[in-house]
């Protein structure tokens, strides 16, 4: 890697009098031809982007996304609860191309030329990279659950990509009758938002409770246990009695088998659960992209050094948000924005061959179980042992009044709008 | 990736107090054996903190406030039994004091 030939033609551009920033980071490398690229406009993508030229204002950025409008997953379960419009789930790249500089191409990338360093797109265009970022997301694997590919998914909704989906269940739950069965089937571990597919139960149980009281939800769960479990039933039991059922892996709860016509989830002992709305949450990886690449393992998932999470099967790749293994970290927004500032120092020290700074990433994780009742999960991460591991976080507190609840809920809100603001606002 | 680097992280270390004046301040972080640039160490308050977007919003801003309120405030939620918080006091356990100083520092000279 020392022959590389960008980092050659920097090192002799930046000579020994480089330029630093607060950070200790060299500055204006653009000047010196590092161009990176970037993946996915998504909470990692644009974080990234925007984390880049905050540190190195000059530096050459290229964002490629193909959507002109990115839908947040985060809050898209307050849409179904009736709390949000869906029109705020909506953010755009206007500010990233304007005022900070950066260049964003509409288009899909297709392929990874890794020995040329080129991004292929679907258009056939073709565009160079010295460093490459992927924030690419996640695909759902059609071949996982017998019964559910792209067609099934029409029918029975993931909603676990924002967009046409969370409006094709918004839909389906409103046209559901009151008395109505609401099941959805929630994969194992790892998948995008560990605490998400529970949020999304308290928010239907919220618009179903006022709209559609004698409704039930049924959560059919191929794992034993989740994310803050306890805050979570006793919120569920608190605010909506017994309207939410949670059934687990021991008790019968790993869903085998779909039936998009029928409207039908068979589960691993021959249980059929039929349902007037389904909504199927099936096994996740790696977004397309990071398999093109080459950068994904046998799991479906994007191996990483942790200091950088640069590849660890292809140099010049770094790889972050809901892509890259990153446990302990949970696939959550928050932490694909904090390995985005992460990443960003890495890739500008690597362009300047530099050692990376050492890391630190946190992560706060809100739920709402109803308007004014919020949880979170928070946690500190860094290096030990060349290893992520946690080194203090925590859950709300199970005794708790309501007034601790409302300020969750509040920040909860809060957050959203500052995550957004800072990611794709001015 | 470290290996390519010719000298070692403690000459690393003494290089960088060479040209520790206020425009490199990465700072010691007690538990890792290399320093945390203080711009990641901030970077991570951003998921909540961020300017000026948590204004008028119950997170407060962090840019352009007193350094010493900062710190005070920090240390506080870092206490056991300390300030009643929703989250701050689940992930400020592991910052050292030398952190918090340089954070505290780094929002005081930010414009608000
Ligand atoms: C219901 C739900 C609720 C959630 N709530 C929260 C929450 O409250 N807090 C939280 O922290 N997290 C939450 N999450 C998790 C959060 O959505 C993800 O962790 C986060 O979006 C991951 O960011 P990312 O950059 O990896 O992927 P994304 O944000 O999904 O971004 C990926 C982007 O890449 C683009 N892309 C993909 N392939 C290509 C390609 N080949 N070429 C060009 N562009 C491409 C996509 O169009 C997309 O814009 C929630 C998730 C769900 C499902």
């Amino acid at each position: 890697m020392s022959a590389d030939p960008v980092r050659r033609r920097l090192l002799g551009a930046l000579g020994a009098s480089i330029g630093l920033t607060a950070a200790g980071l060299p500055i204006q490398l653009s000047a010196a031809g590092g161009r990176v690229v970037i993946v996915g406009g998504g909470f990692g993508g644009a974080a990234a982007a925007r984390a880049l030229r905050q540190l190195s204002p000059g530096l050459d950025v290229t964002l490629i996304e193909p959507s002109a409008v990115f839908r947040t997953c985060p809050f898209s379960n307050l849409y179904l609860g009736g709390l949000r419009d869906y029109g705020s789930l909506g953010h755009h790249y206007g500010y990233l191309q304007g005022p900070h500089g950066i260049r964003v191409v509409r288009a899909t990338a297709v392929d990874v030329d890794v020995e040329r360093r080129r991004v292929h797109l679907h258009d056939g265009g073709r565009v160079p990279y010295d460093r490459l970022i992927l924030s690419p997301g996640i695909d759902m694997r059609w071949d996982a659950l017998e019964g559910y590919d792209e067609a099934a998914a029409q029918r029975l909704p993931h909603a676990w990509k924002a967009g046409a989906q969370t409006r094709l269940l918004h839909r389906q739950l409103r046209a559901m009758d009151d008395g109505g069965l609401f099941v959805m089937v929630i994969p194992d571990n790892p998948y995008r938002c560990p605490p998400g597919p529970y949020e999304r139960a308290a928010m239907v149980a919220h618009y179903c409770k006022r709209h559609k009281p004698k409704s039930k939800i049924l959560l059919l769960d191929a794992k034993d246990g989740f994310s803050k479990q306890a805050l979570f039933e006793q919120g569920w039991r608190d605010v909506y009695g017994d309207m939410i059922e949670w059934v687990g892996f021991s008790a019968d709860g790993q869903v085998l088998r779909v039936d998009a016509d029928e409207r039908l989830a068979e589960t691993a002992f021959g249980e059929r659960h039929r349902a007037a709305v389904m909504n199927v949450i099936p096994p996740q990886q790696a977004g397309r992209i990071a398999r093109q690449a080459r950068v994904t393992d046998s799991s479906g998932w994007v191996p990483v050094k942790p200091e950088t999470f640069e590849s660890r099967q292809v140099p010049g790749i770094y790889v972050i948000g809901d892509a890259a293994v990153a446990a302990p970290m949970p696939k959550s927004a928050f932490c694909a924005h904090a390995q985005a500032g992460v990443t960003a120092a890495a890739v500008l020290a690597s362009l300047a061959n530099r050692p990376p700074p050492s890391p630190v990433w946190l992560n706060t994780c809100y739920s709402l179980i109803a308007p004014d009742y919020g949880i979170s999960i928070s946690g500190q991460y860094r290096l030990r042992d060349n290893a992520i591991a946690e080194v203090t976080g925590g859950i709300s507190p199970l005794e708790a009044g309501p007034g601790l609840r409302q300020r969750e809920a509040d920040h909860a809100r809060d957050w959203y709008h500052v995550m957004t603001t800072a990611i794709w606002g001015a | 990736m470290r290996k390519m680097v010719s000298f070692p992280s403690r000459r690393r270390r003494v290089f960088a107090a060479v040209l520790a004046t206020p425009f490199l301040s990465t700072v010691m972080s007690v538990a890792a054996a290399d320093p945390v640039p203080v711009t990641t160490l901030a970077y991570g308050c951003m998921g909540c903190h961020a300017a000026p977007a948590a204004e008028g919003s119950g997170i407060r801003t962090l840019a352009g406030r007193d350094a010493d309120d900062l710190l005070a405030a920090m240390k506080e939620y870092r206490a056991p039994g300390g300030t009643a918080s929703t989250s701050m006091h689940r992930v400020i356990g592991g910052y050292s004091d030398v952190e918090l100083q340089a954070l505290a520092d780094h929002f005081a000279g930010q414009e608000p």
